[in-house]
């Protein structure tokens, strides 16, 4: 299986969300919120974990409109053909 | 009569008029009544998805954490929005089998990928295992909303009884098609319910969600910061919960069965999106109302009601009763479609596979809605004997589904896959969550279906690299990879 680059650059943003949103990183996060709780009148940790997974969810979407083999849609011929050269 | 009980009997007559409407198309054979025969649309797939996958501890569990807890709840984002990405990165390889395979089942799937019906079978029990008592889990759930609701009137058995009744009604009328639809009915009513009602409360108390997270500060600044003034969200904790709940949530049947229900490929992309978007958004102001919680209602035994208890308080009644139908909708929408998926799986996995194999399509149709009737009784009968807490029930499930992952993924993506790797992976795996669950209880901080999950995947690798692949597995990884990557090789 071969991933096309925009499939890498997905990867790539869903692995960093996921780093972002967990130890050890959310625990150096959790430091600085120990001294800083709210920020702009939103609890800093909230604010935090909201910019990844809203970073994510945008990644996904942009992924669905862009990424070409995502695009692709089942056709019984074509999968016959498909099967056939396989 | 109480108007909370007139609200409650209007929302469920209209929910049994859209399931009857559903049975006026039922085609009455096994693949409609499974997969709805692939029809369904973004619409209805993304709202029964996501209705499915968050149940009733969406309205009780979720504000009653935060009460307890603390912004450490908020974990739970990682599967609100990964969910809908595998859901898509996964479930359009299934989907795809389903269409050129024919399975409407993963116990099919892994049974056929590893040409080994035994795995398929061990698949089947296990699932149900787990399944089953995460139904009760629904039913528990009713029965103290509906206890709220009618003000202590009707008791925690009655409501049981009455929303068990009316789930089986729901199964038994339109299959999967009928489940679908209401469940997308009751998917909208579920957002409203949430973010609207958790928004008035807010706004009625503190003025504005900013002053709510200030006030919040000044008294219980504990609740701001990891692990939250019990401690509970370590580290481990963290991991261990998202790790187990958004993996052990996709391998459940009522998931899995959505993987093969899309319209097309398009559909399944998007009700994706879609799903990731509604997950996320619907908890919103949860963490504030949880918070909140402790200001207004403060010690409550029970904090799992804080937020149907501020409801009734804070706003009107009829607003209040609508809203909480909106708890019975998530409670409701999981239940309906884990009886529904149960069903199927009798039907498909046990009846066709091992008794009848020559069964017509209708005879499977008339055993799966015999089975919901019986699957129905059964979860009413251990939620009346009331096992254990709500939350350890979910972990407990998760966990015992998790185990299941490297074996069924493994089979769609890695060529070197073997029936003896998925066999004992899914065995040890099961072996090691109850131990670690159970016996010796969570080492090192992580949670039993943490390392029931990581020992599956550990076994899986070793042993798939020194037994062989069999030809249908090359074959079928081969044929997925073609179709999607084709153009990239």
């Amino acid at each position: 299986m071969k991933l096309s680059k925009g499939e890498k650059i997905l990867c790539g943003v869903f692995i960093l969300v996921l780093i972002m949103v967990n130890p050890p990183v959310i625990n150096i996060v959790n430091d600085y919120c120990i001294n800083n709780p709210i920020m702009s009148g939103w609890p800093t940790m909230l604010i935090w974990l909201n910019i990844w997974y809203i970073v994510a969810i945008v990644a996904f979407l942009i992924g669905a409109l862009k990424i070409k083999s995502w695009k692709k849609d089942y056709d019984e011929k074509q999968f016959k053909n498909i099967k056939k050269e396989g | 009569m109480n108007i909370g009980i007139i609200i409650l009997g209007l929302y469920t007559l209209s929910l049994l008029g859209i399931a009857f409407y559903a049975s006026k198309q039922d085609k009455k054979n096994i693949k409609d009544f499974a997969t709805a025969s692939s029809s369904l649309g973004v619409f209805v797939l993304t709202l029964t998805f996501s209705a499915t996958y968050h149940s009733s501890y969406a309205f009780l569990g979720a504000s009653g954490f935060v009460y307890k807890n603390g912004v450490g709840w908020w974990v739970n984002g990682i599967w609100t929005v990964f969910p809908g990405v595998l859901f898509w990165i996964i479930g359009r390889r299934f989907w795809l089998l389903g269409k050129t395979q024919g399975y409407i089942s993963m116990a099919q799937y892994i049974g056929d990928v590893y040409q080994n019906k035994f795995i398929g079978l061990i698949v089947t029990i296990i699932a149900l295992m787990f399944t089953v008592p995460y139904v009760a889990m629904q039913a528990i759930g009713s029965g103290y909303i509906f206890q709220v609701i009618s003000g202590g009137q009707l008791n925690y058995a009655f409501g049981t009884i009455v929303f068990f009744a009316i789930m089986i009604i729901l199964v038994w009328l339109g299959g999967m098609k009928g489940v679908a639809i209401t469940d997308a009915a009751q998917g909208v009513f579920m957002w409203i319910g949430m973010v609207i009602g958790s928004y008035i409360i807010i706004n009625k108390n503190f003025g504005s969600v900013n002053a709510a997270y200030e006030a919040v500060f000044n008294q219980f600044p504990k609740l701001l910061t990891l692990p939250g003034p019990a401690g509970v969200v370590t580290p481990q904790d963290w991991i261990s919960r998202w790790v187990i709940i958004t993996i052990g949530m996709m391998m459940f049947p009522h998931v899995t069965l959505r993987f093969f229900s899309g319209k097309s490929l398009k559909v399944l992309k998007w009700s994706s999106v879609f799903s990731a978007i509604y997950l996320t958004s619907i908890y919103v102001f949860t963490p504030a109302i949880g918070m909140i919680g402790n200001i207004l209602m403060p010690n409550m035994a029970s904090p799992d009601t804080v937020f149907p208890e501020m409801l009734l308080k804070y706003t009107p009644v009829v607003f209040a009763a609508l809203i909480i139908s909106g708890a019975l909708a998530a409670s409701m929408s999981t239940g309906d479609s884990q009886l529904h998926a149960v069903s199927s799986m009798v039907s498909t996995d046990v009846y066709k596979t091992y008794i009848k194999k020559d069964a017509s399509d209708y005879e499977q149709y008339k055993v799966a809605k015999i089975a919901t009737l019986i699957f129905g009784l059964l979860s009413v009968v251990v939620a009346l004997m009331k096992p254990g807490m709500i939350s350890n029930i979910l972990a407990l499930a998760n966990g015992g589904v998790a185990a299941l992952a490297p074996a069924m993924i493994g089979g769609v993506y890695w060529k070197k896959s073997t029936p003896q790797a998925a066999l004992s992976s899914i065995l040890i795996g099961e072996a090691t969550m109850l131990i670690t669950t159970f016996v010796v209880k969570s080492p090192l901080g992580f949670m039993g279906g943490f390392w029931g999950l990581a020992v599956a995947l550990v076994v899986f690798v070793i042993v798939s690299l020194v037994t062989k692949p069999v030809g249908k597995t090359i074959e079928i990884i081969d044929l997925i990879n073609n179709f999607f990557h084709a153009e990239e090789a």
